[in-house]
């Protein structure tokens, strides 16, 4: 599912005649298989979120390549990437990272809406979804509205709504209290199990990595296990 | 991305901020309403010197006066056209008639009852059938038929005056009823006592009223057989109007071929005039005036432009991670930007409407308040026929192009620049 081979990225910082270039990572491996999880760990600072970026196409790899689905994407353009993402991958952020003046049904059409598809579909497509990750009674309510772990069901709900293989997930955890912690965790097990979705989650709590098929820990910029 | 889920996203940013919207589609509105407004005092000034010149002549008539000078004799403007020029002309494409006329030096004393009036003019003698193709309109009746049939002007029944009262003039209409014409010669050097002849015809149809209420038409246009009648009464230079004309007017069928037509009556060595000539020149010179108005007009649109450019950017600003959520997750550089294209384009559109709206009424009160005012300065009942302000469909179309022309290019850099955020600075934080 994803290929990720001997990736490097650096950082420019500083001015332009005094700039300079910070490593973040150092000739990266990783693969994931179609139907895993796999949790990167790693303290901040490590390069995980940055591995995760590359993955998304919010940053370009400074040299090595990425495969997602047999696809070349490292050297995409930003309208290649749109494209790819609304085709094959979900997201899920640590903030939710929900539109807030849409409704939770407005949210979770939003990648229905992107892609062109009918509304007829769409109300279908999004009703079905939200009773699927139990929030079928909130379709009106704003994000304002929702506790932390609705909220974060919602932008579940917003990143599975299009049925992709890949889901990016950004410690999505990382904003919930313990009891909401295991229900969201439940629930991207539940997803993997039903529809074998792919995942790749970032984050720094074993806990939360256990759900994992395989873990692997980066350090310095580089996977050391 | 569908156009209707593109509107609908616009509508529902469009909610978050109504007043400034308002204030943005105010200030386009009133950039519009003075475009139009200051283009119209030149269409309005157009509108009526045109109106004015066309008042006194048809606008397909091409009048032919004389010969171009080609001897060292000097034309003294008075020719004779003969059948045969006549015919030349009605062969040139696109004329419609060649109206020609004569009038004889002889005066006239017309009787109706105990009605009558003198005039040291004869009548007019005219072909009644190139009249007719020649466009001359009539208020009521016919074209004669038979030279005791005639026409006459729309004010001939009023300028016949009762016997020893001349305050009374005639009342009815002189439609159907016979005229009787006394021709006498001019009284000649020698004193001889002049010769008169009676002729009569009935008036088979009035003129049309002349387009200025200060001018009176008292004419007698009567066919040009009657000549032939009149001839021991004229003078011997008169004596070859029987088959020659004094005045020739070539009627177009259409006005975009009068030129073609006065420029083919130059090359073949006549004087022509055209009012449509006189028009092109009035056009040429106003097309600058109404340009430079447009230009001065367009400066206050472009003020609303910057306002449309800063509502965008700050929305562009505001809506910064919403624009960061919808591109980490799918939405197209193209999608980003037409979206804001849209709104921006809604301003100027919304603005525009209403613009010209309000120049509409502005222009409207203007038409009818500037006479009221100036008529009392004046201290005049005359009524003004003067159009201060006119809104053709082409003034519309023009301003309404550039008002959303430029309403659309201020919403450009703003919609660029949303195409442009940065997915990872936009959600405030690194995944």
């Amino acid at each position: 599912m994803i290929a990720i081979q001997n990736v490097s990225h650096q950082f420019q910082i500083g001015k332009k005649d005094s700039e300079k270039l910070v490593p973040v990572l150092n000739r990266v491996n990783l693969v994931v298989q179609a139907g895993e999880i796999v949790s990167v760990l790693g303290r901040s600072g490590s390069g995980k979120s940055t591995l995760l970026n590359l993955a998304a196409g919010y940053m370009r790899p400074t040299s090595g390549s990425i495969r997602i689905n047999g696809t070349e994407v490292s050297s995409y353009s930003e309208v290649q990437w749109s494209k790819f993402r609304l085709a094959h991958m979900g997201f899920i952020f640590q903030s939710f990272q929900l539109i807030t003046s849409m409704t939770a049904f407005q949210n979770i059409e939003l990648p229905l809406t992107l892609k062109g598809i009918e509304e007829k579909e769409r109300a279908a497509r999004v009703r079905e979804t939200m009773e699927l990750v139990g929030m079928g009674e909130y379709q009106h309510y704003y994000p304002s509205e929702l506790s932390g772990g609705q909220q974060q069901r919602i932008g579940i709900a917003r990143a599975m709504v299009l049925r992709p293989a890949l889901i990016l997930a950004d410690e999505p955890t990382g904003s919930l209290d313990s009891e909401t912690e295991q229900s969201v965790l439940d629930f991207i097990r539940q997803l993997n199990r039903d529809w074998g979705t792919t995942f790749l989650m970032i984050t720094h709590d074993a806990e939360v990595a256990s759900i994992a098929h395989r873990s692997v820990t980066i350090h310095n910029g580089q996977i050391v296990g | 991305m569908k156009w209707k889920d593109k509107y609908r996203f616009v509508k529902q940013n469009m909610k978050r901020n109504k007043s400034r919207l308002f204030m943005t589609i105010l200030a386009t509105a009133m950039g519009c309403c003075f475009l139009v407004v200051l283009a119209s005092i030149g269409f309005g000034f157009q509108k009526s010197i045109t109106e004015e010149i066309t008042s006194f002549g048809k606008i397909t008539e091409v009048s032919i006066y004389g010969k171009t000078n080609t001897s060292a004799e000097p034309d003294n403007g008075f020719s004779l056209y003969s059948m045969e020029e006549v015919k030349q002309f009605e062969g040139i494409p696109h004329v419609a008639s060649v109206v020609r006329q004569n009038m004889v030096s002889l005066s006239a004393r017309y009787t109706y009852d105990d009605y009558a009036r003198e005039t040291d003019y004869s009548p007019v003698f005219t072909v009644m059938e190139a009249e007719k193709h020649g466009k001359l309109e009539l208020s009521e009746g016919r074209f004669p038929l038979a030279p005791n049939e005639m026409l006459v002007g729309y004010d001939f029944a009023e300028s016949l005056l009762q016997a020893g009262k001349p305050d009374k003039p005639y009342s009815a209409s002189v439609l159907n009823k016979e005229i009787s014409m006394m021709l006498t010669q001019p009284v000649d050097a020698e004193g001889n006592k002049p010769a008169s002849m009676e002729l009569k015809a009935t008036v088979v149809g009035i003129l049309k009223e002349p387009a200025k209420n200060w001018l009176q038409d008292a004419s007698v246009i009567m066919d040009q057989r009657n000549i032939i009648t009149l001839q021991p009464l004229l003078a011997l230079e008169e004596q070859s109007l029987v088959d020659h004309y004094q005045n020739v007017l070539v009627y177009a069928d259409d006005m975009q071929h009068v030129s073609g037509i006065a420029k083919t009556i130059k090359e073949a060595g006549y004087n022509a005039y055209s009012v449509a000539s006189e028009l092109t020149k009035v056009d040429s010179v106003f097309l600058f005036v109404k340009l430079g108005l447009l230009f001065v007009g367009a400066i206050a649109v472009l003020i609303a432009a910057i306002g449309i450019y800063n509502t965008m950017t700050m929305a562009v600003t505001e809506r910064t991670q919403d624009i960061g959520i919808m591109k980490a997750i799918g939405a197209s550089p193209s999608s980003i930007r037409s979206i804001f294209l849209i709104e921006s384009s809604f301003i100027g559109i919304v603005g525009t409407l209403i613009g010209t709206i309000v120049a509409f009424g502005v222009s409207l009160a203007a038409n009818r308040l500037i006479p009221i005012i100036l008529s009392k300065q004046n201290e005049s009942n005359e009524p003004m026929n003067f159009v201060f302000s006119d809104i053709p469909f082409s003034l519309i179309g023009v301003s309404a192009a550039i008002s959303i022309g430029i309403a659309i290019l201020s919403g450009m850099r703003p919609a660029r620049r949303a195409t442009e955020v940065d997915v990872l600075k936009a959600l405030r934080r690194d995944l």
